[in-house]
């Protein structure tokens, strides 16, 4: 598995409208810029198609930092 | 390319159905709608009108702009998922409503999203088998009267248009990737709408006569994004082609984030990238020829491009080429 910091840059990378250098481990990505439900299903594409990790809304629910993410995402590829 | 796109036309009904009507039903908000669904209007049949009238109407206008003579149409393909019958097929009704010789071989093709593509399929297949030399292929459906009329996401998404195209052969050889995976059949049907389950009586659906369409977004969303970009890479792949070779590429107007995402996945450059899903919505088999002929009334698509066509959705069923326009 690749490093938090990696991770978030890789997921940084999916928003298109985000500045670079803005978003960190501990952001909480529900405070990304122009942050909508749309970006949660880019969150779930992302994890789907580069660690085959399948996330539903209550994973989601139970995190809050891109950090959260990468942990729930480092469980379940366990 | 053995096929060419001699002419395409569309029929567009009159009611407009705009954001401002549909946020003053749900009591919702024209931005929110605009932010969730990237369209600001979409058009909606009329009582009683039915697919094979909007093909209908597309081809007769077809006929009248580009001037061919109905006598040189030898195969009728019409694509849809609301036929008039299970029997005969409707494409033999319209042969005879369009007055088009007895000698036209018809099918009917029961696809959705990925449905032009299909079309293009088929036509190829015929062209090059000899089996026809000028082939009307028509699409047309009528999602806003599968939609339940409390369901803003799918009132606020889809759009009903016809349109008609004219395929002739062309000179070399057509590649076709296409592809199914049945298994997520049920994130985006027309329920109730055949013999599966058939129409319940005394329940809700008696306001949905022709079926319900029920949609997960989500998942199908998902399947989107991760499919299409490989179907993407597979048909540049088959000609040796890279995105640097192709002029433009117009994909089924899914819905504009989809379409987003997928861009960005595949890193087409967004000049290269035709949407037009804001003033029409998504229209199921209809949104490329409505591209199409959008792109080319906007000076962006011209004869001689190369053009990557992508269908994707209901089934779920995928298809990609690459035309000479």
């Amino acid at each position: 598995m690749i490093s938090v910091e990696e991770f978030t840059n890789q997921l940084a990378a999916e928003f298109e409208d985000v500045e670079p250098n803005t978003i960190f481990p501990d952001t909480n990505y529900r405070d990304i810029k122009n942050w909508s439900s749309m970006y949660a299903l880019i969150i779930i594409a992302f994890i789907d198609a580069n660690f085959d990790v399948q996330l539903n809304a209550e994973n989601l629910k139970s995190t809050q930092t891109v950090r959260d993410l990468y942990n729930v995402v480092c469980e379940k590829m366990k | 390319m053995p096929i060419s796109i001699t002419h395409i036309s569309t029929y567009l009904p009159q009611n407009i159905i705009t954001n401002e009507q549909l946020a003053k039903e749900f009591n919702s908000s024209v931005e929110l709608i605009y932010k969730n669904t990237g369209i600001k209007q979409r058009y909606g049949s009329g009582p009683g009108e039915i697919p094979s009238d909007m093909a209908v109407k597309a081809a007769e206008q077809l006929f009248v702009t580009s001037k061919i003579d109905k006598k040189e149409i030898d195969f009728l393909i019409f694509c849809t998922e609301g036929f008039d019958h299970k029997g005969p097929s409707t494409s033999c009704l319209i042969q005879h409503r369009l007055g088009l010789g007895t000698h036209v071989g018809c099918i009917d093709l029961p696809y959705g999203c990925s449905g032009y593509v299909y079309g293009i399929g088929m036509a190829n297949a015929l062209l090059t088998s000899l089996m026809a030399t000028k082939v009307l292929f028509l699409t047309a459906d009528i999602p806003s009267k599968v939609s339940h009329k409390k369901d803003l996401e799918l009132r606020s998404i889809f759009s009903d248009i016809g349109t008609a195209t004219i395929i002739t052969k062309g000179e070399g050889e057509q590649h076709f990737i296409f592809g199914t995976d049945g298994g997520g059949y049920d994130n985006l049907i027309v329920d109730h709408s055949a013999t599966r389950n058939p129409q319940i009586e005394g329940s809700f659906l008696e306001d949905l006569p022709y079926g319900h369409m029920k949609m997960n977004s989500t998942e199908v969303f998902l399947f989107a994004v991760k499919r299409v970009p490989v179907l993407i890479e597979d048909i540049l792949k088959k000609h040796n082609y890279s995105i640097d070779d192709i002029d433009l590429f117009v994909f089924h107007q899914a819905s504009y984030f989809m379409l987003d995402v997928i861009r960005r996945k595949c890193k087409i450059p967004k000049e290269k990238f035709f949407v037009n899903i804001e003033n029409f919505g998504n229209s199921v088999s209809s949104t490329i020829p409505v591209a199409l002929y959008d792109a080319e009334q906007k000076g962006v698509l011209k004869k001689g491009m190369q053009v990557v066509l992508a269908g994707f959705g209901i089934g779920y069923s995928w298809g990609a080429t690459i035309i000479k326009y």
